[in-house]
């Protein structure tokens, strides 16, 4: 299923394959769907959505770093291939060096995203990139659960 | 009561109030004002009457206009019987005539409601994307929203209650208060539950509204 509410926002997914897997919901965000946080369903957001310390560094690159090695068990890696026992997400940032979405890797190779309050994709890389999100620049890994 | 609100017919045009938007432009176009749907009475005067006093005080009949339909008015006199768009031809008429607006409460209501609707769709047209709450917040539309201020805080709270979502630093920017304990950030449905509590308390909700 395509979304054309997607599609306008995010115009590279008109030239790259994806597919809508959810309904919109507004109560949880990127975070907590890349990062598979079952028990916690909700907002992630430095200052105005949950947090798990107070941050240091407002929603900066080095916040998101810290918080995601430190709660969430991930390391920094130095590319998006698959590797085999490893779970990866990746950082979108934009032109301001400001984190604005995370997405995470399926078994696949493909990525999964909960687009703010819109719904879940499976979709590539490079199709959230753009205007609103920036560019996937950064990417951790952990264990695959 | 009813609420009064004065401005000049200038003012009225470029006012952001779409109901008075639609009184200007029909009376400007000379067209028959639908007073009954939209305001109660319009006085027209160069000198304007104090706020909150009654048209039917007014001892200038050549510049006072009365809808007899209006309900409040009911049983007593007034001046002039005259339509508004044969006083707008009058050579006192100008863009800087005062124009007094009385509306019932139930009629600032629905127009503070639908202006909400309005802005809260355009807001989420633009921001339902965003990952970022801090950037749904910084939204124009948004900041709209808080800048019509504490008679728009049951609107909110009453969305909350339909539709939980981000509504929650717009309540904190208007009221200067914050009811969501640390461990309920973030967690959208109990956040509103908070606000939703403290609404009633404070009054600005319905007791009997469902939580």
């Amino acid at each position: 299923m395509k979304s054309p509410r997607l599609e306008r926002d995010f115009p590279n997914l008109r030239s790259t394959a994806y597919e809508v897997k959810s309904e919109e919901d507004e109560e949880y965000n990127c975070i907590a769907w890349a990062a598979n946080v079952k028990n916690r369903m909700i907002w992630w957001w430095p200052n105005t959505g949950y947090w798990p310390r107070e941050p240091e560094n407002d929603a900066s690159v080095q916040e998101f770093m810290e918080v995601l090695r430190a709660f969430l068990g991930y390391e920094v890696c130095a590319t998006s291939d698959l590797e085999k026992g490893c779970e990866k997400v990746a950082l979108y940032v934009d032109h301001d060096g400001e984190p604005q979405h995370m997405a995470r890797q399926l078994p696949s190779g493909r990525w999964t995203s909960k687009c703010g309050d819109l719904e879940d994709i499976e979709h590539e890389l490079s199709g959230l990139e753009g205007d609103l999100y920036g560019k996937a620049t950064m990417f951790l890994k952990r264990k695959a659960s | 009561m009813p609420a009064t609100s004065r401005v000049t017919l200038r003012e009225l045009n470029s006012s952001w109030d779409p109901a008075y938007k639609e009184a200007f432009s029909k009376a400007a176009k000379y067209r028959a004002l639908d007073s009954r749907r939209v305001y109660s009475v319009i006085s027209l005067h160069d000198e304007p009457h104090l706020e909150g006093q009654a048209p039917e005080k007014c001892s200038d009949e050549a510049k006072c206009w009365r809808d007899t339909s209006d309900p409040i008015a009911e049983g007593k006199s007034f001046c002039g019987s005259r339509e508004l768009h044969d006083w707008l031809k009058e050579p006192f008429m100008s863009s800087e005539s005062s124009v007094i607006v009385w509306k019932s409460e139930s009629e600032k209501q629905q127009v503070l409601e639908e202006r909400f609707r309005e802005l809260s769709e355009k807001w989420r047209d633009e921001t339902g994307a965003f990952s970022s709450a801090t950037k749904k917040v910084m939204n124009f539309h948004y900041l709209r929203i808080v800048g019509m201020g504490m008679p728009v805080v049951p609107v909110i709270l009453r969305e909350l209650q339909r539709r939980p979502s981000h509504w929650f630093q717009a309540l904190t920017f208007i009221t200067g208060e914050d009811p969501v304990k640390p461990e309920e950030k973030g967690d959208i449905s109990r956040m509103a539950e908070a606000w939703i509590r403290l609404g009633k308390q404070r009054g600005w909700l319905d007791e009997e509204s469902k939580t």
